[in-house]
């Protein structure tokens, strides 16, 4: 994990709902114990279900939250508590693209002068040369100068969400967050973009935290995965082992409920419940309410990450205990349940 | 001009690029509004009379003729004279100017506390909590109430009258201020701001002023309105402009006793006051039309 | 899946419907003459990018429109035989959610945050059916229950906001099915919705259209949703239907461009191979067309004669079509 310029360390993020009437409400468990690495040229991905804790993982990698507790480091540096005025000069390698192409673009801005925002905080640049720099940026995701002196309203979601990433690539930076970045635009988009991370990691050697529920997108991009289920990881490994073999029952279930015609062939495989509330999540395993494998000990305690074949981790007692999943036909519970 | 130079707080780009915001838009729409390019066209006469006023009066608005008081309109005194024999209408015009200076100074006042107030409430959180419960408990008195009050510590006087008027103001301006700030904050652009590493002080002025200009705008014209109706009500009892100066207030309340013998002073500065609050409103309306945001495309 | 001997009768019949929307350079053509057939028990999927009016032939043919800035120019509607845009306002109303019924993408703002689930589904049942308030509401149970709500008869006096969106989508699909209608269109019923809980609410509208011999119009854009559940697709682009066909020519052998196109930037069958693609341009905005072909400035297969002409839509026996000079399905041995 040496090489990973940016390090979670068992990140935990609790929010207090606050106000002068319900203080006493019992905090939303988001994150609990989360640890990852981003190394240089490597992309990574993290799934997982709407509450799952993984928005709120990126938003702390970044530095917009502080974790409860654990560290987040950058280039060997802790981040986590430090000043924003020691952050600055950290920004520009740390960069962030959001879900919502309408709201991340300022309406009140030209797509120029929001794509060459960075560089009038970090870089002394004539406007000229600033105009130079947004021109290359926006050549890069696709879209041409006269783009320029547009404002956001004339564009469509798929084009703000290229200037939204013209704007986080313009600083050149050594780690990108996309969060959920092409969820919200037209497959043929997303699939733009998808190509244009991967060129930019060849290239540049930049590395990419993938966050999305959006499982092709992710095995489009990523070497590395990690499946977030309330509030923590559940399994780990490289991108092709876990699709191809996954480990975790949840990791099972959210690739046989992926819509298609294989789904449709399979018959009669429908994945049951829902997450539970993030606010009182269950002792012991975390899937345990859905887990069609359950056993008396996922009840009350939480399996820790065992190394699976083919590479990376996962935490259920199966693993230990039972028939493990990975790299073996599925076990007839597992077939008939989920 | 009542209100129509006032907007555009949005600060210019510093290397003095062009405009930053869609004017043409906002122009194209604003004149779809007809009602509101006539009222404007109306403030701007009124602002115009305000400016020259004194160089086009027929007669000397101060010159009393004791033998022709409370004449009817005729073609020597177009709207009469009042009970000393002054020319309404040439005091009519010279009061054009004390009336709007009045709202322009109590609208400075209000927006100039009331905005930077509310932008500190907005992002210092504990001191924001606090200074709500502040300007709560100064607009729990009526307005009127509170500016009389303001005037038995300072004195009558019209710039007394109008400074009580702006502090009137100044929570409602604060509160709006407060509540935009809070409602643009939570936009991703200020998180993506964030992690630029772009520092507060550029986050306001880049992103959030030319974003709550629009509500701001339209709380200067509609508090316009209610200044003029403020400043005529101050000098209609008398704590306003002291004589000889008048102001269209000044004017409605002086025709008051005569309202049975000389019933036609109060008209003309009674449809002034009235036009021109109805002018400030109409503008208001059709700014905050023309400036709203352009709906989602969506499929 | 139907036996294919067995497919119905023609149940909504859409013909040649084009609908127009107010801009600022005045009413502007959004959809242009779309025609199709939905049977009697079929789950036909109406695919295309945002923006092809996919969702504008949906309100269309709901009567749904919004009336200030949307209107239908030309076409007709058939619903078993009735002429939908004959009816009066009064007999359409009576008609929707009767006979024919429909779902969105936002479950919540389809609803009522003032009034339990079981009073809205209770009110929809007596707002068509001589129903007591009693029977009413153990309808509004049952239905509940039929939709797979856990605890239906406690969680009808629930709110809204008590629910996730998954369970909402179920609320709505209760509603919808309430009189048993003939027709449900569905507006991105999935779109919103985890991976889990949409291979829930598909199964649930799988299993549902089976139950009920209902016939389903699916709005999406995504095509491994028309994969998993459509028998038969209808594409469209830029207000056009570009092509038809079952759900399995389309998969395997679509005829038309842009529908090739669209699934090899999909690939709804989990091809593992790494490369991207992606149709190049935009679509068309409406009111700026090209001139002939409107597909054609983003085709791979695009020549002189596409820019020249429109290009008619070919009905072909089996009762599929497509809308190209070319028939990308005819050399197999590409």
């Amino acid at each position: 994990m040496s090489r990973d310029i940016l390090t979670l360390d068992d990140v935990h993020v609790a929010f207090s709902p606050q106000g002068l009437f319900r203080r006493r409400t019992a905090p939303v468990r988001a994150v609990r114990g989360v640890s990852l690495g981003v190394g240089e040229a490597e992309s990574v991905g993290l799934v997982g279900e709407s509450g799952c804790g993984k928005s709120t993982l990126g938003r702390v990698a970044v530095r917009l939250l502080s974790p409860t507790s654990g560290t987040v480091s950058f280039q060997g540096q802790a981040i986590q508590a430090l000043p924003e005025r020691r952050m600055r000069p950290l920004r520009p390698g740390l960069q962030m693209v959001f879900q919502d192409p309408y709201s991340s673009l300022d309406p009140s801005m030209t797509v120029g002068d929001s794509v060459a925002e960075p560089l009038r905080v970090h870089e002394r640049l004539s406007g000229a040369e600033r105009r130079a720099r947004g021109r290359e940026m926006l050549h890069l995701v696709g879209l041409e100068e006269r783009h320029l002196d547009r404002y956001p309203h004339e564009f469509s979601g798929g084009q703000r969400q290229r200037v939204a990433l013209a704007r986080a690539l313009i600083l050149n930076p050594q780690v990108v967050v996309c969060d959920e970045a092409t969820s919200a635009v037209d497959v043929s988009t997303q699939n733009q973009i998808l190509a244009l991370l991967r060129e930019l990691r060849h290239d540049r050697g930049m590395g990419f935290l993938f966050i999305s529920h959006n499982l092709a997108a992710v095995r489009h991009v990523a070497q590395r995965v990690a499946v977030m289920y309330l509030g923590k990881v559940v399994e780990t490994g490289p991108t092709a082992r876990v699709f191809a073999a996954p480990a975790h029952p949840y990791t099972h279930m959210l690739l046989t409920s992926a819509p298609g015609a294989s789904r449709r062939g399979a018959g009669g495989a429908t994945p049951v419940g829902e997450p539970p509330s993030p606010v009182n999540p269950p002792a012991g395993c975390p899937f345990q309410t859905r887990c069609p494998m359950v056993m008396e000990r996922c009840r009350v305690e939480m399996p820790a990450p065992t190394p699976v074949d083919g590479g990376g981790e996962v935490a259920c007692h199966l693993q230990t205990d039972g028939p493990h999943l990975a790299g073996r036909p599925l076990p007839e519970t597992l077939r008939a349940g989920v | 001009m009542a209100m129509a130079q006032t907007p555009e707080t949005a600060p210019t780009h510093e290397d003095g690029r062009a405009s930053r915001r869609d004017r043409w838009r906002f122009a194209r729409r604003f004149l779809s509004h007809r009602g509101a390019v006539v009222a404007t066209g109306f403030l701007g006469l009124v602002g115009v009379v305000a400016v020259i006023g004194p160089a086009i009066t027929p007669h000397d608005p101060l010159a009393q003729d004791l033998g022709a008081v409370l004449q009817p309109p005729s073609a020597t005194h177009l709207l009469g004279t009042d009970d000393v024999g002054r020319d309404l209408f040439s005091r009519l015009i010279v009061a054009t100017r004390t009336s709007l200076v009045a709202v322009l100074l109590s609208v400075a006042i209000g927006a100039g506390i009331g905005v930077p107030l509310g932008l500190i409430a907005a992002l210092a959180q504990r001191t924001g909590g606090l200074l709500m419960r502040v300007t709560d408990g100064i607009m729990a008195f009526p307005p009127i109430l509170l500016a009389i009050g303001v005037i038995g510590v300072l004195g009558p006087g019209l710039t007394q009258a109008m400074v009580a008027v702006g502090v009137v103001f100044v929570p409602r301006f604060a509160r709006l201020t407060r509540t935009s700030v809070r409602h643009v904050a939570r936009e991703t652009y200020i998180e993506a701001s964030r992690v630029i590493g772009t520092p507060l002080r550029r986050v306001v002025m880049w992103h959030i002023l030319p974003n709550i200009t629009g509500p701001i705008v339209v709380q200067i014209a509609v508090a316009s309105g209610f200044a003029m109706l403020a400043e005529a009500g101050l000098s209609f009892l008398g704590l306003g402009v002291q004589p000889p100066d008048s102001s269209w207030g000044a004017l409605l309340g002086r025709a008051l006793p005569y309202i049975n013998t000389a019933w036609w002073l109060g008209i003309a500065p009674g449809v002034f006051i009235t036009a021109t609050v109805l002018a400030t409103n109409v503008v208001a309306d059709g700014i905050g039309d023309s400036l709203g945001r352009e709906t989602r495309r969506d499929a | 899946m139907s036996q294919e001997a067995e497919r119905g009768a023609t149940l909504l019949n859409v013909e040649e419907l084009s609908v127009e929307v107010l801009t600022s350079t005045g009413w502007t053509g959004v959809t242009d003459t779309v025609s199709f057939q939905l049977r009697r028990g079929e789950v036909m999927g109406l695919v295309g990018e945002s923006g092809c009016g996919k969702s504008t032939t949906a309100l269309a043919l709901m009567g749904l429109l919004p009336k200030a800035s949307a209107r239908v120019a030309s076409g007709t509607v058939w619903l078993d035989g009735t002429d939908l845009y004959s009816l009066s306002r009064r007999q359409w109303e009576d008609l929707r959610g009767d006979d024919i019924s429909m779902i969105f993408q936002e479950p919540m703002s389809s609803l009522h945050p003032a009034f339990t689930v079981g009073e809205q589904i209770a009110e929809s049942v007596r707002r068509h059916r001589d129903l007591g308030r009693r029977d009413a509401w153990q309808r509004a149970v049952a239905l509940l229950e039929k939709v797979g709500m856990p605890e239906a008869r406690a969680r009808a006096t629930c709110y809204p906001h008590e629910f996730s969106g998954g369970m909402l989508q179920r609320v709505l699909i209760a509603i919808a099915l309430a009189c048993e209608p003939k027709v449900l269109v569905a507006d991105e019923p999935t779109t919103a919705l985890d991976v889990t809980v949409q291979a829930q609410i598909l199964d649930l509208l799988r299993s549902m259209g089976a139950e009920f011999d209902l016939s389903i119009l699916l709005v999406t854009h995504d095509l491994d949703v028309v994969a998993d559940i459509c028998d038969e697709v209808v594409v469209m682009y830029a207000g056009q239907v570009v092509e038809q066909a079952t759900v399995k020519e389309f998969l395997h052998a679509p005829r038309h461009p842009y529908s090739r196109a669209l699934l090899a930037g999909s690939r709804p069958d989990g091809d593992d191979s790494t490369e991207l693609h992606w149709i190049p341009g935009a679509p068309p905005t409406p009111g700026a067309l090209p001139p002939g072909c409107r597909f054609e400035p983003r085709c791979a297969h695009a020549h002189d004669r596409c820019r020249a002409e429109e290009i008619a839509l070919q009905r072909h026996p089996d009762g599929s079509a497509h809308r190209c000079v070319l028939d990308l399905s005819a050399p197999r041995g590409e």
